[in-house]
């Protein structure tokens, strides 16, 4: 008993150390690879690519459902990408409301015949419209049935004539330079292959929107999507730029990412099977590349290049996180044969590894822990100064390492430059293991519940919409 | 096992003291601490780096603005230095910034405004700042060094810029090869002789960008790029070629397609589509089937849409019973073009 007592115990304690030895691993990493890339941006004038004729090809796919009282203005924002070469494809998956008929009206869009490859399986395909204005030149709409975000994209891969296809989610808000910044890892490649790159998003509450551009960056004033924007800081800046830097990426944001078009094809394109598309995706076609020994390369972006809506109410949220550990689950199950497999290197060895250990256990363990904690208090077996102690040191850990996050923030894009927002940042990070990390956990936690009920639902994730400032109405 | 397990465990037990986690709580709140406070040192050190920079292009901006403006015949004298901004210039952080302003205008100006912002940098002897960078040991200073002077048409420095074309930071080589192009135009690109690493589809961009209003000088110079050994100047000089619509390389343009790398014959048949005649369209249909890579045989096919004439049709309509259905869509494609511009 005793010996299971201390096997459990500290177990836990390497767990933990090991844990947190990533952390500052991965933060040492981080800071390597952020002042590299600054280092290298600063030289840089990455307008010479909108207006080159050798620019590489993107088709943009927005995939949109149900997104009727704002689809105009995020097609318009699209629209005004800088870029010349450049299609836009939004892919109406089904809306119930009024999404195309809205579309159909503003963009003066008509039925038209497209070769149209089906290369990947999708739920059928209505009709594909082209607008009759010019204007709207880029423009191609697909309308079909509902399928699911993953069925979506791959109708617009397989309308997608480009060179390098842009996955954006239709609400997201892009910087002038975004679609720039993020091709151009696929313009340095030389003996490695460029197949994904991936830039950061940042939460767009409180912030100041006009005609789709972003004007004026607050940190958001509700807890929620303030706590969501010091998370994001931390995973954008720490974690995937220190993933970057070993060439171990094993998720590109769903909200913007860009991919070769010929790899994503030959990898098999989205899985309609998951939920977690946009990480299962990268994670095939890395697998893909090294089962061909091609040498490749993900690349990561950490300038600010994308914003959108985190979500305001713990529901949503709760929604939000549920189908992300179910998402997790399915891609990590699904590619096992990576798990500490040499053949696939870094990915093989360390990326899948990192995510089954610190992602995916480490809230069944916290759960469990938590649950062994208190059937332990309930029996006496608590040793109250060392139980003290040992939490002190934990939340002080997890302090340290967002302060660390806010540091790398402040030191490099500093976007939460107004007054007070720091201070504010910092008390965040102080309650966010008291307000919203159980929380967190407890949305894994019934996420993995909802997976062994084969609950597959997406989850509805409404949105309050941006600020904006005073503009002209939509036109339809 | 048990055995050794509980050995691990008695050793982990005697790490595990709670004077050790008092320590470590203790480091740890230190380390907060001073990261909070260098947050606040680097806020305030970047508010102030700025206030400084906006006060300082304040006080620059009139007396650039009449720089920019000056005729040419007022060019034999020097220009005259403001009393205000005369001290400003012992001081490195002013010069820097004036520096960085000069260099912000030159890139958006050129003919006689330009020139005066160059007559001005050398006056100043700024050139020595930017040089002093370019002899650094650290590449983001000699990058940084390297392009002032390239911006500053600084040619007494092409000799030193000259090696750095294959320094083996990228970035730095990268600064050096646009260097060269920027104060020599083709002459520049004689670094392409001894070139040791690939240039990448961005040097390409930037290079081609600074030649766009240059015709090429000589038939010579190019058909020894297009026979290098080093595939990516092959790849350049075919952007080339397709950029001005150098008709007069369509042959060896032609060659390129049984080029063993697959990067330069797509690029080739790029190439043709912007130098259309019937010899090309005739060299990608025989090549067609001689082509290994897929991928390149579906690129043909769409490049017949801008070289391809009606003669092309019987070629297209036998795809049409391909197997592939990509290979069918592609010819597909081609012939709705070609019957439409028919």
């Amino acid at each position: 008993m005793a010996f299971l007592y201390n096997l459990f115990h500290y177990g836990l304690l390497v767990y933990a150390v090991s844990m947190l030895s990533c952390y500052i691993f991965l933060g040492t990493l981080a800071i390597v690879e952020a002042v590299k890339y600054l280092r290298r941006s600063r030289l840089t004038n990455y307008n010479l690519l909108a207006s080159s004729p050798f620019a590489p090809s993107v088709s943009i796919l927005a995939p949109a459902y149900n997104e009727g009282a704002n689809i105009i203005e995020n097609v318009r924002s699209l629209l005004s990408i800088y870029y010349n070469n450049l299609e836009l494809i939004v892919i109406n998956d089904g809306s119930k409301d009024d999404s195309m008929a809205k579309l159909i009206h503003a963009y003066q869009l008509e039925p038209v015949q497209l070769n149209y490859h089906q290369q990947l399986a999708t739920k059928k395909v209505k009709s594909v419209y082209k607008s009759t204005n010019p204007v709207y030149s880029k423009l191609l709409v697909i309308d079909k049935e509902n399928g699911g975000k993953a069925d979506a994209l791959n109708s617009g891969i397989n309308l997608a004539s480009n060179q390098y296809l842009v996955c954006i989610d239709v609400d997201c808000i892009l910087e002038q330079d975004a679609l720039l910044k993020l091709l151009k890892p696929f313009m340095d490649q030389t003996d490695n292959k460029v197949i994904a790159t991936g830039g950061v998003v940042r939460i767009a509450n409180s912030c100041v929107f006009k005609n789709g551009k972003l004007i004026d960056v607050n940190l958001p004033k509700d807890f929620l999507p303030r706590v969501q924007a010091l998370e994001y800081i931390r995973a954008f800046l720490l974690g995937r730029m220190a993933w970057s830097n070993l060439n171990g990426l094993l998720l590109i944001s769903g909200a913007f990412g860009a991919f070769d078009r010929q790899v994503a094809i030959d990898a098999g394109g989205y899985d309609h099977n998951t939920v977690g598309e946009d990480m299962e995706l990268v994670v095939r076609m890395r697998r893909y590349m090294a089962d061909r020994k091609i040498p490749y390369k993900v690349a990561f972006i950490p300038d600010p290049l994308c914003w959108t809506e985190a979500p305001a109410s713990y529901k949503i949220l709760g929604r939000q996180r549920n189908r992300w550990m179910r998402g997790t689950i399915e891609t990590l199950s699904m590619h096992r044969k990576l798990f500490l497999n040499p053949k696939y290197g870094v990915l093989g060895m360390m990326s899948y590894p990192y995510w089954l250990f610190y992602e995916l256990l480490a809230p069944i363990i916290e759960f469990t822990g938590f649950v062994i904690f208190l059937i332990l208090a309930f029996m006496g077996y608590i040793n109250w100064p060392f139980f003290a102690v040992l939490t002190a040191f934990i939340l002080i850990f997890g302090w340290l390492f967002s302060t660390f996050a806010i540091l790398m923030e402040v030191a490099t894009f500093n976007q939460y430059k107004k007054r007070g927002e720091l201070r504010k940042l910092i008390l965040t990070a102080i309650v966010e293991p008291f307000l919203f990390h159980p929380f967190v956990v407890w949305s894994s936690i019934k996420g993995i519940w909802d997976l062994l009920r084969k609950k597959n639902s997406w989850g509805e994730m409404t949105r309050q919409g941006f600020n904006t400032a005073a503009t002209e109405a939509p036109k339809a | 096992m048990t055995s050794t397990l509980s050995t691990v465990l008695y050793q982990l037990a005697r790490f595990t003291s709670i004077e050790l986690f008092f320590i470590a709580i203790g480091t740890l709140t230190t380390i907060i601490i001073a990261l909070i406070g260098a947050i606040l040192y680097i806020m305030l050190a970047k508010r102030n780096i700025a206030k400084q920079q906006a006060q300082l292009q304040q006080q620059f901006k009139y007396w650039l603005v009449s720089i920019i403006l000056q005729e040419p015949d007022q060019q034999l004298q020097r220009f005259e230095v403001p009393d205000d901004i005369k001290p400003l210039l012992y001081r490195r952080f002013a010069r820097k910034a004036l520096l960085a302003e000069l260099i912000r205008l030159k890139n958006d100006l050129s003919g006689q405004s330009g020139n005066n912002l160059i007559k001005l940098y050398n006056e100043l002897q700024l050139d020595r700042l930017s040089a002093y960078d370019m002899r650094n040991g650290r590449w983001y200073d000699k990058a940084k060094g390297i392009q002032e002077l390239a911006v500053m048409e600084q040619k007494a420095y092409i000799d030193e810029i000259y090696p750095l074309a294959n320094h083996r930071h990228p970035m730095v080589r990268m600064e050096a090869q646009i260097a060269l192009v920027c104060l020599q135009q083709y002459e520049g690109l004689s670094f392409f002789e001894n070139l040791k690493y690939p240039l990448t589809e961005w040097h390409h961009i930037k290079l081609l960008q600074l030649l766009a209003n240059h015709p090429i000088p000589s038939e010579t110079i190019v058909n020894s790029w297009l026979n290098s050994s080093n595939p990516s100047v092959v790849q350049f000089a075919l952007k080339l070629i397709a950029e001005q619509h150098a008709t007069q390389f369509q042959n060896e343009v032609i060659a390129r397609l049984s080029h063993p790398s697959d990067a330069v014959r797509n690029q080739a048949i790029a190439c043709l589509g912007e130098i259309p005649s019937a010899p090309a369209a005739t060299a990608l249909r025989t090549h067609y089937s001689s082509e290994s890579s897929k991928v390149l045989q579906l690129t043909i096919l769409s490049g017949l849409v801008k070289t391809g004439t009606a003669g092309e049709l019987p070629f297209l309509q036998e795809l049409q019973l391909a197997p592939d259905e990509s290979v069918r869509l592609a010819a597909l494609k081609t012939i709705q073009h070609l019957q439409q511009q028919a």
